[in-house]
């Protein structure tokens, strides 16, 4: 009797258009592999007992869950060295540091010109005037845990989030601070 | 042992506790992070007033509300602001539309013998207390732990009927039996059992980072909690499971777990799916948090 119920539960929950193809995933992550973006969400769309899957804006997949079954880990904190120059393009920089799906500074730091910003970190305003060597700006951009274990600043290097070059758009961007 | 040594052995021993790894699992584990817990963490037998914002007694009593704090750009966080709440806020809006439907859909369930409120737990058809102090709860039939909304989908597939959990007619259903639950004292028991284990695992996954910012709720929930966010005030995760499912503004009926996706999805971690063992720990971890908070639907916020 368990079993028959576990089972139509099992198969009520298989008939979603939501499927893990990709072995490597947990079974329980919301992903839709015919999606363009794999990261899906559902959408309650109103007066129906179906939930109508949507892709997300970007693929969430390559980094770690909430799931049991996701057994993947982080990097450790690590140290970084600059060489050289900033060579960085600021309006992409200011593009990355204000979009949702890219860097996403503004979500914790106030950025003049910016809207809707928070107070998690420091304001970024006049950032440039505050003598701050470039080698530190590209650690804290890297890995800020290297300097602070328990930041909250997330690890834009280290952890994927952006690119060499990236990186160095957003030191452009805030040389202009 | 010099001290020095002794000193940073005895640090990294204490975080490795902290984050309630075992030593012995060192080797091989990859590496976590986990946000830190609220001064004191968490009591084996929550109760709301243990809120780690100490602003509880803003909030007691959703109906004395200061509408002047409420009002506050700096305080507002202070109220655990669900801004129209009953009984703060009875306006009409997309809540009363949901608890509606579910009350169609939940008679239509129900036939002439009561058998969809039997089957979520009413032994004669009366829906009172099922939300405030039955789910979510160790189900032996199923033999997991469930919450109201994969009950319902349970028990509507049962008569080949299609109420996915996250859905907007699973939501509403769960919306209209909550309603029977309305000023009552959520109360569930995690000091023992299953209930237990699930709190507990709730309390780590809880403060687990994850996803591409490396974050927890916690980060919001604890270490950030009174900041803003992308322009949203961060407020206590104690007494926040009373008002679900919402209505969102955006016009969304959202489930609780339809709401952790996108808390998920923000904070830049792929989500799960509705009723994932992870969601459902979490949840009976915020249920405890809210322990003698009186539910209160149709909700509807931001």
């Amino acid at each position: 009797m368990r079993k028959t119920l576990f089972i139509a539960l099992a198969s009520a929950l298989a008939v979603s258009a939501v499927a893990t193809a990709d072995t490597k995933l947990p079974d329980d992550v919301l992903v839709n592999p015919d999606f363009d973006v794999r990261t899906a969400w559902p959408y309650p769309k109103a007066n129906s007992g179906e939930i109508e899957w949507r892709p997300h804006g970007r693929d969430l997949t390559q980094w770690i869950t909430l799931s049991y079954e996701d057994k993947r880990g982080i990097p450790e904190p690590a140290t970084v060295r600059f060489n050289g120059n900033v060579k960085g393009n600021v309006e992409r920089g200011r593009e990355i540091a204000t979009h949702v799906r890219k860097g996403n500074c503004v979500a914790c730091h106030a950025i003049p010109g910016a809207a809707q910003t928070g107070t998690a970190g420091p304001s970024l305003e006049g950032y440039s005037t505050r003598g701050v060597p470039d080698s530190y700006v590209y650690q804290m951009l890297h890995d800020p845990r290297a300097l602070f274990p328990e930041t909250v600043m997330p690890a834009f290097g280290a952890m994927n989030n952006l690119t060499e070059q990236e990186i160095h758009d957003v030191m452009a961007f805030l040389k202009t601070l | 042992m010099p001290t020095t040594t002794k000193t940073l052995f005895a640090a990294a021993l204490a975080s490795l506790l902290t984050v309630g790894l075992c030593a012995s699992a060192l080797a091989d584990q990859p590496h976590r992070q986990y946000a830190p817990k609220p001064e004191g963490g968490y009591s084996s037998n929550p109760h709301v007033s243990q809120d780690h914002t100490k602003t509880y007694p803003n909030w007691t009593n959703r109906a004395n509300l200061d509408p002047e704090r409420v009002m506050s750009e700096k305080l507002q966080w202070t109220t655990n602001w669900k801004f129209m709440d009953p009984p703060f806020d009875d306006s009409l809006h997309g809540g009363h539309l949901a608890m509606d439907r579910g009350a169609e859909l939940l008679a239509e369930l129900n036939g002439s013998d009561n058998r969809f409120a039997r089957c979520l737990g009413s032994r004669d058809g009366n829906l009172k207390g099922l939300r405030a102090n039955h789910y979510p709860h160790f189900n032996q039939e199923l033999g997991k732990v469930v919450n109201l909304e994969m009950m319902i989908e349970h028990c509507a597939a049962r008569q080949g009927v299609t109420l996915q959990h996250g859905s907007y007619d699973n939501s509403a259903v769960s919306v209209y039996v909550a309603s029977h639950s309305n000023g009552m004292p959520i109360r569930i028991d995690v000091t023992q059992g299953e209930l237990k284990a699930a709190y507990d695992r709730g309390q780590e996954r809880f403060h687990l980072r994850t996803g591409r910012m490396n974050m927890a709720c916690g980060t919001c929930h604890v270490t950030l909690v009174g900041e803003r966010l992308r322009g949203q005030a961060l407020t206590t995760h104690y007494g926040d499971v009373a008002h679900w499912p919402t209505y969102r503004t955006k016009d969304e009926l959202q489930s609780l777990h339809v709401r952790f996706t996108e808390c998920n999805r923000n904070g830049g971690t792929q989500p799960l799916k509705p009723g994932s063992q992870p969601y459902v720990d979490i949840e009976v971890f915020l249920t405890a948090l809210s322990n003698d908070y009186p539910v209160a639907v149709p909700s509807a916020r931001d």
